[in-house]
């Protein structure tokens, strides 16, 4: 009794028998309530018009350029690629098993996909948020197998003629990327576009210099197929410049507008001793001779000098074509090497021997290649680019026997003719433009690819010949971009609804090595359904502000406050979100590490006093509460 | 013989053990010092810490590096974006990441203005300390709240901004900052003038600095004391100047030494200390550039493997991170160096001797955060 009265006059809870069940009920109901459960909003979250690029195309001039205004909220694959593929927009797709659909929105800013899933060393890789959580998304692998699998109905309504005309006459030269996609973006205007080029054979770099096993010919075909089923008309072995014909004989043709691209085939030079006998071989000259199905004039052990990919590609063509002995020589170490790591891997694979730290100083030989006499380098400070800078070390030549020399350095675009035809050009022979419209200093006469850029990647020419070709498209247009600029695919579509924890990436199959040096098949496959799908699913969705129950906030969390709960009935979606308030100490990291940007704070995320301004969405936005 | 011992024996008293804390709000967090005394003076004073042990350092070692940040706000909780600094260096530093410029400006900024906030509970707690309770810890915290607020409006925190990120600073500054600190830059040093006005002359406070917790120059640099503490010996040691990092060497300030290394030379040392930061202030915000306030950095970065020791000067003195990296996401070892660790265990010694008031003054002298002492 006592007792019991001394616990009632102390106003504390009682601690057995009923009054214990009561104080359990009321630790739990404090408990509970320090946590804040919320139902997360299931419908999707409205889309900024601005975070997908392509609603405000129409109209103004500084308007035809919404990638540069609204490059913070892309995904950063898509910012980092030169043409601004929309890579999130098609991996959605691809997983979604809408391949046809991925196709069509690919073409909006590359029509070549088929050739780019093959060849590109793929930036936007490099940058895909995914890798650091842990390994890329094979953007370009998924590209590849999207564009390998379109249905032939969605071809043909792709490449049928648009009905409008615009009745004028648009010249193309050079069939390279940068042409074929002027070209197409050009007929899909309604334009009669013509396409010239010096070669018997359509593709520019991408079949005189990358070899058939990285890029089978009959890609490339396809391509051509399906231009020319879009009403554009090709003439080859038609050179222009010496020779050949003229600018001004296209204005006498009645062609309103000029694309001019030309890409870089002049070789640079060494500048050694020895470089015009017999066996030295430029590069770009030894890979289109044997794409052109000249003689090659190739001995038994050759030697490869630089650094890039097409120094790889050089050496493993010489393999194929018989040769002994290929050894590469570059300057610099292997961490320098500006080749992609895959293909030197391969090239390595194949028995390509890479001597490092070396520079040639002079060709031996009268008439013909006999020896190479090379130096020693070591690696100094850096340079300008950020790579340390080559050193010689004095009198450590020496010399090794070879009987053909390829240098594949650099190259240069060819512009003589167009300079006397009063074109700017730098001091790097590259033309003049203006970036945004690729419009030269003369009228009605455009620019791009390579030609202007100096060498660079395929999918960098199609970037900068889809700006020249809405340049020429406003210009012949009456200031006005044409209709087919804004049929843009409905991004809201693209959406992606599953997601993927698998953390490694996969490679598609790839011949023996042993096999394959034999011969030019081409060396990794397409990915299979299957595996194409389950890659694509691991896109994390970028800023598309809907959450893909990822669960990268609830790893994150320094505290671990945050509790996500997937949705039970099979698909990846969040059911909970719950943030326990008791934890959170609002460092905000959990806003900082979401990839689709669906977390967001004010500062009344917090326990501050002031509102900054600006923000917009916030805790009441997270916890589904009205803003 | 035995007449005379009995007589020495009478003279002496026994010594008392007390205990000083660990609850006691001279102690400023959770501090138990045994103080030995012989009746008022003091033999000797034993520090025992370890009240606020949280663990940090082994903490760090399972978070990855963005995780860690916030941390840093919670060592030393009054001068938390200084802390942030010396391991966002850190982490800089190995990764070879080059902060824009902006950043840096911004950072300074705010580095100093938590430099004065700190200075500024200093001295209300100090004045405290010494007798004058109220009037300066009102003035001092009224004013330190206006500071606050901007601070606030940029960080979105009062206390833990968590402002500092490898590559730069988190946000971006709002529209009226450049006027609002500009204001502040203008405003502190009248301030400062008024809290001197109120404490200088006050025959309570000398009587109870002046000449109390005398420091030896060579001993204060033998224990590794650093900050304002070792600089009121007249050692113009500080990292800013010493060792330059950030922008600071574009900026003209001077580094503030006293005498006589009482208690009364340390507030001066913090209170032209905050006059010099304001100068610093002033130029920063007039040439604030514009640009990128963060390096383009992965948000889950891996470090390469190797070490590194960086450290600054924050508000108590030389706050170091010692990191060690194995190249993978979390550290393998992170240390900290807490200056307000060193200055304590001088500090205590300085106390020997002395009457026990004294205790109180210069403790609240030496100015300390438990925090961080026990990380
Ligand atoms: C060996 C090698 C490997 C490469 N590998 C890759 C790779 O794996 N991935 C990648 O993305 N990029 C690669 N590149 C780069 C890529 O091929 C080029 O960046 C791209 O082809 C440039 O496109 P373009 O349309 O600007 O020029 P080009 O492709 O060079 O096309 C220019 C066309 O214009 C024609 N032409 C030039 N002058 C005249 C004239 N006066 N009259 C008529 N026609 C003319 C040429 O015949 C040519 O067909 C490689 C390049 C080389 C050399
Ligand atoms: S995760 Fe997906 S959307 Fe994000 S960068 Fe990678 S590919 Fe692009
Ligand atoms: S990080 Fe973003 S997308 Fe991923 S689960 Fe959290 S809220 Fe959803």
């Amino acid at each position: 009794m006592e007792t019991k009265t001394k616990v009632q006059t102390n106003g504390s809870i009682p601690i057995y028998g009923l009054g214990l069940l009561k104080s359990m009920y009321v630790t739990m109901r404090t408990l509970l309530k320090r946590s804040v459960t919320v139902q997360y909003p299931r419908e999707r979250l409205p889309i900024p018009a601005l975070s997908r690029g392509r609603l405000i195309m129409k109209g103004a001039i500084d308007e035809a350029v919404p990638d540069v205004l609204v490059s913070d909220v892309m995904p950063p694959c898509q910012v980092a690629c030169p043409a601004n593929v929309d890579a999130r927009g098609y991996i959605g797709l691809v997983a979604a098993g809408r391949y046809d659909d991925a196709f069509e929105l690919h073409l909006e800013k590359n029509p070549i996909p088929a050739i780019i899933g093959r060849v590109c060393p793929h930036p936007c890789e490099d940058a895909c948020r995914r890798g650091e959580e842990d390994e890329p998304v094979t953007i370009c692998w998924i590209k590849r197998f999207m564009a390998d699998n379109v249905s032939a109905e969605r071809l043909n309504k792709v490449y049928t003629p648009p009905k409008i005309r615009k009745g004028k006459k648009v010249a193309v030269i050079g069939a390279g990327p940068a042409g074929m996609s002027a070209a197409f973006y050009l007929a899909k205007c309604g334009y009669d576009v013509t396409v010239f080029d010096r070669f018997p054979k359509v593709g520019g770099m991408l079949t005189v210099g990358i070899p058939e096993y990285r890029l089978p010919e009959s890609i490339v075909e396809k391509e051509v197929e399906n231009l020319k089923r879009l009403g554009v008309k090709i003439q080859l072995n038609t050179p222009f410049g010496p020779g050949g014909l003229t600018l001004d004989d296209l204005k006498k043709q009645d062609f309103a507008a000029v694309f001019l691209g030309i890409g870089a085939h002049e070789p640079m030079e060494l500048e050694i001793e020895g470089e015009h006998l017999i066996g030295v071989i430029p590069g770009e000259v030894f890979l289109a001779r044997d794409r052109l199905g000249q003689d090659i004039g190739m001995g038994k052990k050759v030697a490869i000098v630089g650094g890039g990919n097409t120094a790889i590609d050089c050496a493993r063509v010489a393999l194929r074509m018989g040769a002994d002995k290929v050894t590469i020589l570059y300057r610099r170490t292997r961490k320098e090497m500006p080749a992609l790591d895959a293909e030197v891997e391969d090239a390595l694979e194949e028995g390509v021997k890479v001597e490092f730290l070396v520079a040639p100083v002079r060709v031996l030989g009268r008439d013909y290649v006999k020896q190479l006499e090379l130096l020693r380098m070591e690696l100094g400070p850096p340079d300008e680019s950020g790579r340390r800078r080559p050193v010689q070390i004095k009198g450590s030549e020496y010399t090794i026997d070879v009987d053909t020399v390829i240098p594949a350095i650099s190259r240069t675009p060819e512009t003589d003719w167009l300079k006397e035809a009063g074109l700017d050009c730098n001091k790097r022979d590259a033309i003049v433009v203006d970036p945004e419209t690729g419009r030269t200093n003369r009228e009605n006469i455009f620019a791009a690819g390579d030609a202007v850029t100096g060498p660079s990647i395929a999918i960098d020419a199609i970037g900068t010949a889809r700006k020249a070709a809405m340049g020429i498209d406003r210009h012949l247009n009456g200031g006005q971009l044409s209709e087919y600029w804004s049929n843009a695919f409905n991004r809201e579509d693209t959406m992606k609804n599953r997601y993927e924890d698998l953390p490694n990436r996969e490679h598609p199959e790839k011949l023996d090595p042993k096999e394959r040096i034999t011969n030019f098949d081409e060396v990794e496959k397409t990915y299979p359904r299957t595996i194409a799908i389950k890659q694509a699913e691991r896109c994390l969705s970028c800023m598309t502000q809907r959450c893909i129950a990822c669960h990268i906030c609830e790893k994150n969390c320094p505290t671990r406050a945050i509790t996500v709960r997937d949705s039970q009935n099979g698909e990846r979606m969040v059911d909970v979100y719950e943030l326990d308030y008791g934890r959170c100490q609002f460092c905000k990291i959990c806003v900082e590490m979401c990839p689709t940007t669906t977390l967001s704070h004010t500062p009344d995320f917090g326990l501050g006093t002031y509102t900054r301004k600006g923000a917009v969405y916030g805790k009441n936005r997270m916890l589904g509460v009205d803003q | 013989m035995e007449e005379i011992k009995h007589d020495e024996q009478l003279l002496q008293t026994d010594t008392m053990d007390l205990n000083i804390g660990p609850h006691h709000p001279a102690t400023h967090g959770v501090l138990r010092i045994v103080a030995t005394l012989d009746g008022e003076r003091i033999i000797k004073a034993v520090p025992y810490i370890g009240y606020l042990h949280r663990g940090v350092e082994k903490l760090c070692e399972d978070l990855t590096y963005m995780q860690i940040t916030p941390h840093f706000d919670r060592t030393d909780y009054v001068s938390n974006i200084n802390n942030e600094l010396s391991y966002v260096m850190a982490v800089e530093k190995l990764a070879e990441i080059k902060v824009p410029e902006r950043a840096e400006f911004l950072r300074v900024i705010m580095l100093e203005l938590n430099r004065i906030l700190n200075h500024l509970i200093w001295v209300g707690s100090f004045a405290n300390d010494v007798g004058l309770f109220g009037t300066a810890f009102m003035y001092s915290f009224r004013d330190r709240d206006l500071i606050q607020r901007v601070m606030e409006r940029v960080t979105g925190a009062r206390v833990h901004y968590h402002y500092l990120t490898y590559g730069g600073v988190r946000e971006e500054v709002h529209d009226d900052f450049e006027a609002d600190v500009k204001k502040l830059a203008d405003w502190i040093p009248g301030r400062v003038d008024e809290y001197e006005m109120l404490l200088e002359d006050n025959e309570v406070f000398r009587a109870r600095t002046i000449g109390v917790g005398v420091l030896d120059k060579e001993e204060a640099i033998n224990y590794g004391c650093s900050g304002p503490f070792l600089r009121s010996t007249g050692v113009p040691i500080d990292l800013r100047k010493l060792e330059p990092y950030s922008v600071y060497p574009l900026f003209d300030f001077d580094i503030p030494v006293g005498k006589n290394g009482d208690a009364f030379d340390r507030f001066k040392v913090r209170m032209n200390e905050m006059r010099e930061s304001a100068k610093i202030i002033k130029q920063a915000i007039e040439g604030l550039p514009g640009g990128p306030i963060r390096a383009k950095v992965p948000r889950k970065i891996r470090l390469p493997k190797g070490e590194v020791y960086i450290r600054t000067e924050n508000t108590k003195g030389e706050f170091g991170v010692y990191l060690v990296s194995d190249g993978g996401e979390k550290p393998y070892r992170l240390k900290l160096r807490s200056p307000s660790y060193t200055n304590l265990m001088y500090g205590s010694r300085v106390v020997e001797g002395m009457v026990l008031p004294d205790v109180v003054a210069v403790l609240a002298s030496v100015d300390i955060v438990l925090g961080c002492i026990d990380r």
